[in-house]
């Protein structure tokens, strides 16, 4: 007994260092990947390049809907929903290409660590620009086409956590997808254009016809944006929201669950083969 | 001497432009038929994106675009977006992503000539994007667009236009790309502000008195406005005489800017031995 005790406390303490390494890895890796894009292309040209898109997403439909001021007023906050969008799914397979294209894709495989560590360093720089993304876009389209908000701080959290955790296993999804075919980010590019169609960022999906709704709603993106939009225009609680917040949760566990299984069979395959060169 | 070495040495050269610029376009070619995803996405894309915007425009009640039939204007806009995307995505992008796969140092000191790379990489592109043209019109007629297109050969000049415009703001672009290292969010970045000012889902009329102007700067907005009056409301030949030729010489204009920034961009990488400009 009286020497058991010291091991208990010994393994503890290995696992509480176990997860501090890995929360330095990640907030390294998240770092890493800042600097990289910010010293490749400069402040200004960072901030042209990746803070402007949805931005300019919301000034495209802003002249379409110019004379309609609710579908204005969706636009903005969907801005925000896009900018959440485009990083994650986005960031994840650029950053894996990235390191294909370097060469330090392979290493990254032999890392003493899970690779959810460097994966979710990766997600954090992206996870940190979708809601500076975010939150400049709401800004700014409210400012410029006069637009009151509402906000419900603790529903715009919930929302802001669960869609972020159902697209951060979608990106890992995709991520495993890209490393079979060899680039992620042909295949986020090929993806996006559904997601546009059916998520919910140009439009209200519940003024769809049935052809988009129905493929909607057993999508995660239409529950994430209509639970934006009560957020931050409607100061809706989120008990209000139960019949949208519920099935967004749903998304939010099963997605990173299935991407985990995706991402541990590609890695095993990679590992038998000894090759990223999987298909 | 000099004269017999410009009348050897001029039909040489121009068959030596020619050759790379197919042996270019074939690269690209097999490039995209290597990959499944990339050829599924060329006609996808724009037919998507053509969706998205049709439906925008049918929940906010808009029937018509001025007074043109939504579905059609929008195809029209759609076509230009696929000139768009297989230009300057691949003109700009083109020797970027040589510099991706390792072949750029190879492409810089070969002998050939980077313009007819670059020109190459946009001309196996626009074969390639042939199919994506006709899936993007069979879907414009599946949701009711309609076309009143007086002069044929017009309209077809005019889309080619489209395309030659497109290319030279690609060809204008690629310098800039290979300087900026990140051609990828670059293009990504140009793209909706030039579907802003040049009024592919939108005519111009609709922005603000500053920023039209703004638009007619680029050549592809004259193509397309000369495109969609050809296309859309019958107009002839004297219509679009001025239209025309605004994009003929706006596309000289942006080629022969393309044609400087590479050649200065070639003569640094020269004289530097190395591919990080800045």
């Amino acid at each position: 007994m009286s020497s058991a005790a010291p091991a208990r406390s010994t393994s503890s303490e290995l696992r509480h260092l176990t997860w501090r390494r890995y929360l330095a890895v990640i907030r390294e890796t998240a770092i890493m990947v800042a600097r990289t894009r910010i010293q490749g292309m400069g402040v200004l040209g960072y901030a042209l390049t990746w803070l402007t898109l949805p931005l300019m997403q919301m000034l495209l439909l802003a002249f379409i809907y110019k004379d309609n001021r609710d579908l204005l007023e969706y636009t903005v906050v969907a801005s925000a929903g896009m900018a959440i969008l485009f990083a994650l799914i986005f960031n994840g397979g650029e950053i894996l290409d990235s390191e294909r294209r370097r060469g330090t894709l392979g290493n990254l495989f032999l890392a003493p660590l899970p690779r959810y560590v460097w994966l979710g360093g990766f997600q954090c720089f992206a996870l940190i620009e979708a809601v500076v993304n975010a939150s400049i876009a709401v800004a700014a389209g409210a400012w410029f086409f006069d637009i009151d908000l509402s906000i419900n701080v603790l529903t715009l959290a919930v929302t802001v956590m669960l869609l972020t955790a159902a697209l951060w296993g979608l990106s890992l999804i995709l991520g495993a997808f890209g490393i079979v075919v060899r680039n992620a980010n042909f295949l986020s590019n090929m993806i996006f254009p559904f997601v546009t169609l059916f998520a919910g960022t140009m439009y209200p999906v519940s003024l769809m016809p049935d052809w988009i709704r129905i493929p909607a709603r057993a999508l995660p993106f239409s529950y994430g944006m209509d639970a934006l939009v009560a957020a931050l225009t409607r100061n809706a609680p989120v008990t209000e929201l139960a019949g949208t917040l519920l099935p967004l949760a749903g998304f939010a566990i099963a997605l990173p669950l299935l991407g985990i299984l995706m991402f541990r069979y590609m890695e095993h395959a990679v590992r038998q083969l000894g090759s990223l060169e999987i298909a | 001497m000099t004269t017999t070495r410009v009348a050897i040495g001029g039909p040489i050269a121009a068959r030596n432009f020619v050759a790379t610029m197919l042996a270019a376009a074939r690269v690209q070619q097999l490039s995209w038929a290597s990959n499944v995803i990339l050829l599924l996405r060329r006609p996808l894309t724009p037919a998507l994106g053509f969706l998205s915007v049709l439906l925008a425009y049918r929940i906010s009640g808009q029937t018509a675009v001025p007074a043109d039939n939504v579905a059609g204007f929008l195809i029209v806009g759609t076509l230009a977006i696929q000139a768009w995307n297989a230009t300057v995505w691949s003109c700009g992008f083109a020797l970027q992503s040589d510099a991706y796969n390792g072949t750029l140092p190879s492409i810089l000191a070969s002998p050939g000539n980077r313009m007819a790379v670059v020109l190459g990489y946009g001309l196996g592109d626009f074969v390639l994007s042939a199919p994506a043209i006709l899936v993007t019109l069979l879907i414009g007629f599946g949701f009711g667009a309609t076309f009143d297109i007086g002069h044929p050969l017009l309209a077809l000049i005019a889309l080619v236009l489209v395309y030659v415009s497109a290319l030279s703001i690609g060809v204008a672009c690629s310098g800039l790309f290979i300087l900026s290292r990140n051609a990828n969010p670059l293009a990504n970045f140009l793209q909706t502000p030039v579907y802003i000012l040049a009024g592919f889902y939108f005519p111009r009329s609709v922005l603000p008195d500053w920023l039209e102007p703004v638009g007619g700067v680029l050549p592809i907005t004259h193509a397309l406005e000369a495109l969609r009056a050809s296309m859309l409301d019958g107009a002839g030949w004297t219509d679009l005489y001025d239209e025309l030729i605004v994009t003929v010489l706006t596309s000289t204009l942006f080629a022969l800017l393309g044609i400087w920034s590479l050649r200065r961009v070639d003569h640094e990488l020269r004289r530097t031995g190395s591919l990080n400009l800045f």
